[in-house]
């Protein structure tokens, strides 16, 4: 059989202008098509090969590459990131998705930088309903996202939210299989649900609208509300407790006990909390202590911040909220009211050559300039 | 919208004229190999332990690869494998391409239950040695390559459509609609379901899971005796001549791999590119001495 030869390369159809960021799948290139007339901007996503042993050879497409590719040529959704196309040259895949300009994470250290400015209220408003939309949009078709955070949560110049990054997202709608097996650990941990932290197994949708709350809270707080310390794996079969992260949450919204989530004894690692000091329940001072003062975004936050996965608000019930009703009128353009330019996300022209191998045994220097999109220290 | 519900299916111009077929494979040829592969596919997922969704996945890439291009281009073997490797990804229970590779050549260098190498007797079974299916170094990379070359020309081919909805849940939900869920018709249902995925009539590519899903539950509940409401399949959104032509399709599968069986115990091993050309070859010369 002769080896497969593409006959659409990557750089006989996109100019690549700079390169973007660099993550665990690989990396990503800002691009414009050579076709006449087409003047949109592109995101090219190139992954790099799956690792196996300690020679990096070849292995086929990595399984993020497999999932992002089944879902996302199925689905179609304003709030998702659309994808263009997919490429597939000589033992490489590329991805083509439409461009955004900023992401969460950007606009949130954008206003905490140099000093701290609160995003306007129609703005986190517009954003959140968008988010909202597009897990919503998500969750009917049974698919979790399961790594909601705010560098994969996109907005394009035109103020539309788009919610990408869905390399870790899975189907849920026949759980035959325990969702759990596989791929261990899910979801940055400042965003992972408590019932992950304890150690569920029959994870939910829910995992979802956690992340969402903890966006909603740092989108006002300029800051993520659960900063925890990652306990690293010590040995690589056991997931360790993430006590840390597990302080964090318990410092705000105080334990979780049995009244507020029945299902918690249940869980692996109820055990654990045994280790925490009982504390109260203070997310409403801390609400207002960050210099919030709409109530019903307070109600709102909580609903999603609840401890028991059961209880907390489904996507659709949170899209309901009289939080988007009622008050400042809901736009679809995040930055309709806005006086103020984001800056444009920071393209590099370094390290722009899309045919190197983009792993980080080739000796580029990953992240070094991804600058936008890399978490910088806070103080 | 993410189809939950549907597959893409294939056209009549596909099914009346494969690339196999414009390629010089004889129609009947083709059955058998297809039968070949997707045998492979379904002994080697159960050695590997593999659930069926995977197993039923791999098929389903697998037949729908053919529909696309010819076997003469695309070895059987390398695609087995590729199928294989590629659902293993999509379903969420990674595989190694050397685990794969170590069953499908012990199941193909020696006797086992499966009908892709059946036994000549039980002692034979009993008598296999592993230095028979041992895999050596050069073999194993050779085919290593074979495969991930497969597995990226099954993305081309397919146009990275490779979402596939089966029809075993949708069976399980249909008889607790009926209130009549029971352990033994689910398993003949799935039995029915399973065998679906090597009819020579490319079931899986032809009909909806629904409708699959109805004809499976049908026949099941008829042979276990558990009488369902008149023309329930109607709830479900199958007719019933489509119901009949699916019904006799399933029923058929034993029959032919039957035959199946026979016929590669006669041509068998055309995995390859050699076998494949001098299989055909000997048709050819077989064909002009019959003329003459």
């Amino acid at each position: 059989m002769p080896p497969y030869r593409s006959k659409v390369r990557v750089l006989d159809r996109y100019q690549i202008i700079g390169f973007i960021s660099s993550g665990t799948y690989g990396r990503v290139y800002k691009a414009r098509s050579k076709l006449a007339g087409n003047t949109k901007e592109f995101a090219i996503k190139k992954f790099k090969p799956d690792k196996e042993g300690e020679i990096i050879q070849y292995t086929g497409i990595s399984q993020s590459a497999c999932r992002e590719m089944a879902l996302c040529s199925e689905l179609g959704h304003e709030n998702i990131i659309h994808l263009h196309e997919i490429i597939l040259e000589d033992k490489c895949i590329y991805m083509v998705f439409e461009y955004a300009e900023h992401d969460l994470l950007q606009i949130v250290h954008f206003h905490s930088h140099p000093e701290r400015r609160l995003i306007p209220e129609a703005t986190v408003k517009s954003i959140l309903w968008q988010l909202l939309n597009g897990v919503s949009y998500l969750h009917q078709n049974w698919v979790l996202h399961r790594d909601l955070k705010p560098a994969n949560i996109m907005v394009t110049a035109a103020g539309e939210v788009k919610i990408g990054d869905l390399g870790l997202a899975r189907l849920f709608w026949k759980p035959l299989q325990s969702l759990y097996t596989g791929d261990k650990v899910v979801v940055t941990i400042w965003y992972r649900a408590p019932e992950l932290l304890l150690g569920s197994k029959h994870y939910t949708a829910a995992i979802d609208l956690w992340a969402v709350g903890c966006i909603f809270a740092e989108l006002l707080a300029l800051r993520p509300i659960f900063k925890g310390e990652e306990a690293k794996m010590e040995k690589k079969s056991t997931v360790p407790f993430q006590r840390n992260q597990m302080q964090k949450i318990i410092e705000i919204l105080g334990m979780p006990t049995k009244e507020r989530w029945p299902g918690v004894v249940q869980q692996p690692e109820f055990g654990q909390l045994n280790g925490f000091k009982p504390s109260p329940n203070v997310l409403e001072g801390w609400y207002h202590q960050i210099g919030a003062t709409n109530a019903l975004g307070f109600q709102l936050l909580s609903g999603l911040l609840n401890y028991d996965p059961t209880q907390r608000l489904t996507a659709q019930a949170a899209l309901e909220h009289p939080y988007f009703t009622e008050g400042a009128k809901l736009t679809l353009n995040a930055f309709e009211s806005q006086s103020v330019e984001y800056p444009h996300r920071r393209v590099s022209q370094e390290d722009n050559d899309i045919s190197l191998p983009g792993t980080k045994r080739s000796g580029l220097p990953d992240d070094s300039l991804g600058g936008s999109r890399k978490r910088i220290k806070e103080g | 919208m993410v189809s939950l519900l549907c597959n893409p299916l294939a056209t009549a111009e596909q099914l009346a004229s494969s690339p196999s077929l414009s390629d010089g494979v004889p129609a009947d040829l083709e059955t058998t190999l297809r039968w070949a592969g997707c045998t492979l596919i379904q002994s080697a997922g159960i050695l590997l332990q593999l659930p069926q969704k995977t197993i039923a996945t791999a098929s389903i890439l697998f037949q729908r690869f053919y529909l696309l291009s010819s076997l003469r281009a695309y070895p059987l073997l390398p695609t087995v494998h590729g199928a294989l490797y590629l659902s293993t990804k999509l379903t969420e229970h990674p595989t190694k391409p050397r685990d794969i590779i170590n069953v499908t050549t012990y199941l193909l260098s020696c006797p086992s239950p499966s009908p892709i190498s059946p036994p000549p007797s039980k002692a034979a079974v009993a008598a296999v040695t592993p230095e028979q299916y041992y895999v050596s170094e050069s073999t194993y990379y050779t085919a290593r390559t074979a495969l991930l070359a497969a597995e990226t020309q099954i993305l081309r081919a397919t146009g990275f459509q490779t979402a596939v909805s089966l029809p075993y849940t949708l069976a399980i939900n249909y008889l607790q609609a009926l209130d009549a869920l029971d352990g033994a018709v689910v398993r003949r249902a799935f039995g029915y379901l399973t065998d679906a995925l090597v009819s020579p009539g490319l079931l899986y590519l032809t009909h909806q899971p629904n409708s699959l899903a109805v004809a499976a539950v049908y026949l099941a509940a008829r042979e276990e005796g558990v009488k369902l409401p008149g023309g329930w399949w109607e709830v479900f959104d199958v007719e019933r001549e489509e119901l009949g032509f699916l019904v006799v399709g399933m029923k058929g599968v034993t029959e032919f791999v039957e035959k199946q069986v026979k016929v590669w115990r006669r041509e068998g091993g055309l995995w390859g590119v050699d076998e494949l050309e001098m299989a055909l070859e000997r048709r050819r010369v077989l064909e002009e001495a019959m003329e003459e």
